[in-house]
């Protein structure tokens, strides 16, 4: 529990980082879900834009769990496991996914 | 061989086999060192006492000549030892005020594994091939930072993953290094230290002076002690900060007696401050970690306690501590100097910056050093949080998971470490050494007005002024000695001389004698201390007949001893497994040691 809660801090640290790093995919999911306004419902597009969001910012940690996202990693030649990365996405993305719809409520309930 | 021996009639000494007390000889040990019939210059010889807590050894003269008076008696041994040679190692009893002979034939090395053991660690260094100067350059500053790299205990041959396993381990210590040294250093000792030996053709030169001079150890403690620093107190003792074990050793060096004094508990865990790091740092297991000390007028020690981010006082007279709270938000009280008006001045080493202390209101300023840069901003400002933070998850060094040494590659760089810190004696200014970043720096006592400057040579550590108001620096990066002139801020800089060409050394510390003038210097990659001569800029190199002797702060006693601690990391990687307080007379022949 105490490497779990460690990790957690870390991530929460390292967060600035990690969507700092992540900017640009953050930028280009902003724009795909705006392009695909008339094309997707608004959960698919929410769940495409988050996918490209979480490309850019899903951290794969090394051997001191230190967070980067992946393709950082990947860009730098370190090495990253693909199971680990795979399930890092797919957190990122649920992560996302989450906050995004609590934004929305949280817009929706401000009128 | 030839062996023969006077007994006096004081022979009831020699039973006991113990350290005489003050001012007493034990027995005198002299003969002549040849190898083929022809004298082996410059060999150590020397003898352990019965109990191996003394060590005392002398240098053969150009004749091959030696006279050792020891100040211990009873059946001690005695070994000769000279570069490419085998030790030659007999016992003997030895009366109070006996004279032995004891004349040796050396033999020389030939096999080629034991010869390459006999090697100091800078020699089995040079089987490693670097693939980037600047990854040589790091490890150099990182790797040796407090201990050898290259002795018995650390040569043994590992694979990559293992030497990964062990540089972590030291990163939890605090050494710095991006992921990509980390790849290259670890790959480059896979490769090098294969376990074949080495051939290396080192040079020793033979100075006259060795033969006029005698060295003298004290072994103390255990395989986990860690004597950062040694003093010499007013009554002649020599004092220890023990890193280790929260302890303030005392020895007379006259009697041998020897006593530990505990620093008292406080409210921290293991580690102090540095609870969330790798732990124990080192061999630190306490939660002081006491670190440097220096003597006051009054005669109290203030000791610099790294780990608890406090500053003590400790009285020997009445063998009182007392704390004194830096504030945990300012790291690693690390060397500690008093001025003229016994103003306590220490750097704070992991906070980039500088404590002044008045022991008369007690209270205690802190000088913010310059940044020099956004990187090193970032770490002065967030570090101390970090560790916070990570001491809420004990001995898992979290702190390296979200430091920019790691993720923004900037590595030791951004991490000023304000190191040794000296007072002029001509205007009272306070200087201080930025060891990672290769600067010095000036602080106006009254206004703290600060000024800083680059160094030529990296690694500026613990720098100390002539009477004159020179600045003396050892360049611990670049195995060299740096001269700054405070009148007209000009380096000049001598390079340390080395065995072989291709080996280094890691100048740690310094001291001038104040009578003589002269630079004393520590070397630490080949077992060796420095006197270095300004006037006529020559060194004279005297080889310490311990194996893996890594020697910290540089102090004179009133007996004309040059003392020092020796404490490698671990102790147990010194030729003993101990460590020892270690005082090297340098006209021993004609004073009285």
């Amino acid at each position: 529990m105490q490497t779990f809660n460690m990790y957690v801090v870390i991530t929460a640290l390292m967060s600035a980082v990690l969507i700092g790093l992540g900017a640009p995919f953050i930028a280009m999911a902003v724009l795909v879900y705006r392009a695909t306004a008339a094309r997707l419902t608004g959960t698919r597009r929410l769940a495409l834009a988050c996918a490209i969001a979480a490309l850019g910012v899903a951290p794969s940690y090394d051997a001191y769990a230190g967070p980067l996202p992946i393709y950082v990693r990947l860009l730098r030649g370190e090495p990253v496991t693909f199971a680990a990365a795979a399930l890092s996405l797919i957190a990122t993305w649920i992560a996302l996914l989450t906050l995004a719809h609590l934004v929305g409520r949280w817009r929706l309930a401000r009128g | 061989m030839k062996l023969g021996s006077r007994p006096s009639i004081l022979g009831l000494a020699a039973i006991l086999g113990t350290a005489l007390s003050s001012g007493a000889t034990g027995g005198t040990v002299s003969g002549r060192v040849t190898s083929d019939g022809k004298p082996v210059t410059g060999a150590m010889v020397s003898a352990f006492a019965a109990d191996n807590k003394q060590h005392d050894t002398v240098y053969s003269d150009a004749d091959g000549r030696y006279r050792l008076t020891v100040d211990f008696a009873g059946k001690i041994k005695v070994r000769t030892r000279a570069p490419y040679f085998k030790d030659a190692v007999n016992e003997l009893d030895l009366p109070v005020e006996a004279v032995s002979t004891l004349d040796y034939q050396l033999t020389k090395q030939t096999d080629a594994a034991a010869l390459s053991d006999s090697l100091t660690a800078s020699a089995h260094l040079t089987a490693l091939s670097w693939p980037l100067p600047e990854t040589r350059a790091a490890f150099i500053s990182q790797c040796n930072y407090c201990h050898q790299v290259g002795n018995e205990l650390t040569r043994v041959p590992r694979d990559q993953d293992a030497w990964k396993e062990t540089v972590r381990r030291m990163e939890g210590y605090l050494a710095i290094l991006t992921n990509r040294e980390v790849e290259d250093i670890t790959k480059t000792l896979a490769t090098g230290f294969d376990g074949k030996p080495v051939a290396v053709a080192e040079q020793h030169p033979w100075n006259s002076e060795l033969a006029k001079a005698k060295v003298k150890e004290w072994v103390v403690g255990d395989g986990m002690t860690f004597i950062h620093d040694a003093d010499v107190g007013e009554d002649g003792h020599l004092y220890g900060a023990d890193e280790g074990h929260d302890i303030i050793w005392d020895l007379d060096p006259h009697s041998g007696r020897l006593e530990e004094h505990r620093l008292p508990d406080i409210d921290l865990p293991e580690g102090g401050v540095f609870s969330g790091f790798q732990l124990p740092i080192g061999v630190f297991t306490g939660k002081h970690g006491p670190h440097s000390l220096a003597q006051a007028k009054d005669g109290r020690f203030y000791i610099t306690d790294a780990l608890s981010s406090t500053l003590a006082s400790y009285d020997p007279s009445t063998k009182a501590f007392k704390l004194y709270d830096v504030g945990r938000t300012h790291l690693y009280p690390h060397t500690v100097r008093i001025d003229g008006d016994g103003i306590v001045w220490f750097t704070l080493a992991a906070s980039n910056e500088v404590a002044r202390f008045d022991p008369k209101t007690e209270k205690m300023t802190i000088i913010s050093l310059p940044h020099g840069g956004f990187w090193r901003a970032v770490t002065d400002l967030a570090f101390p949080y970090v560790i916070k933070i990570a001491s809420f998850f004990p001995q898992r060094g979290m702190h390296l998971a979200v430091s920019h040494t790691k993720w923004a590659e900037q590595g030791r760089d951004a991490f000023n470490l304000p190191y040794g810190i000296d007072v002029n004696p001509i205007d009272g200014s306070i200087w201080y050494a930025k060891l990672n970043v290769n600067k010095i720096g000036r602080i106006d006592p009254k206004t703290y007005a600060i000024r800083e400057f680059d160094t030529p040579q990296k690694g500026p550590r613990r720098l100390r002024f002539d009477k004159q108001g020179n600045l003396w620096i050892p360049a611990f990066d670049d195995g060299a000695l740096m001269k700054f002139d405070t009148r007209t801020e000009t380096f000049e800089s001598f390079k340390l001389p080395l065995l072989a060409a291709n080996e280094y050394e890691v100048p740690y510390a310094l001291n001038i004698h104040p009578e003589t003038g002269e630079v004393w210097i520590t070397s630490n990659m080949t077992d060796r201390i420095f006197r270095f001569q300004p006037s006529t800029k020559t060194f004279v190199s005297y080889p310490l007949p311990t194996r893996v002797t890594w020697l910290r702060d540089l102090v004179f006693a009133k007996d004309g001893g040059v003392c020092s601690s020796s404490s490698n990391l671990p102790a147990y990687g010194i030729e003993g497994g101990l460590a020892s307080f270690i005082c090297l007379y340098p006209d021993s022949q004609t004073g009285t040691n």
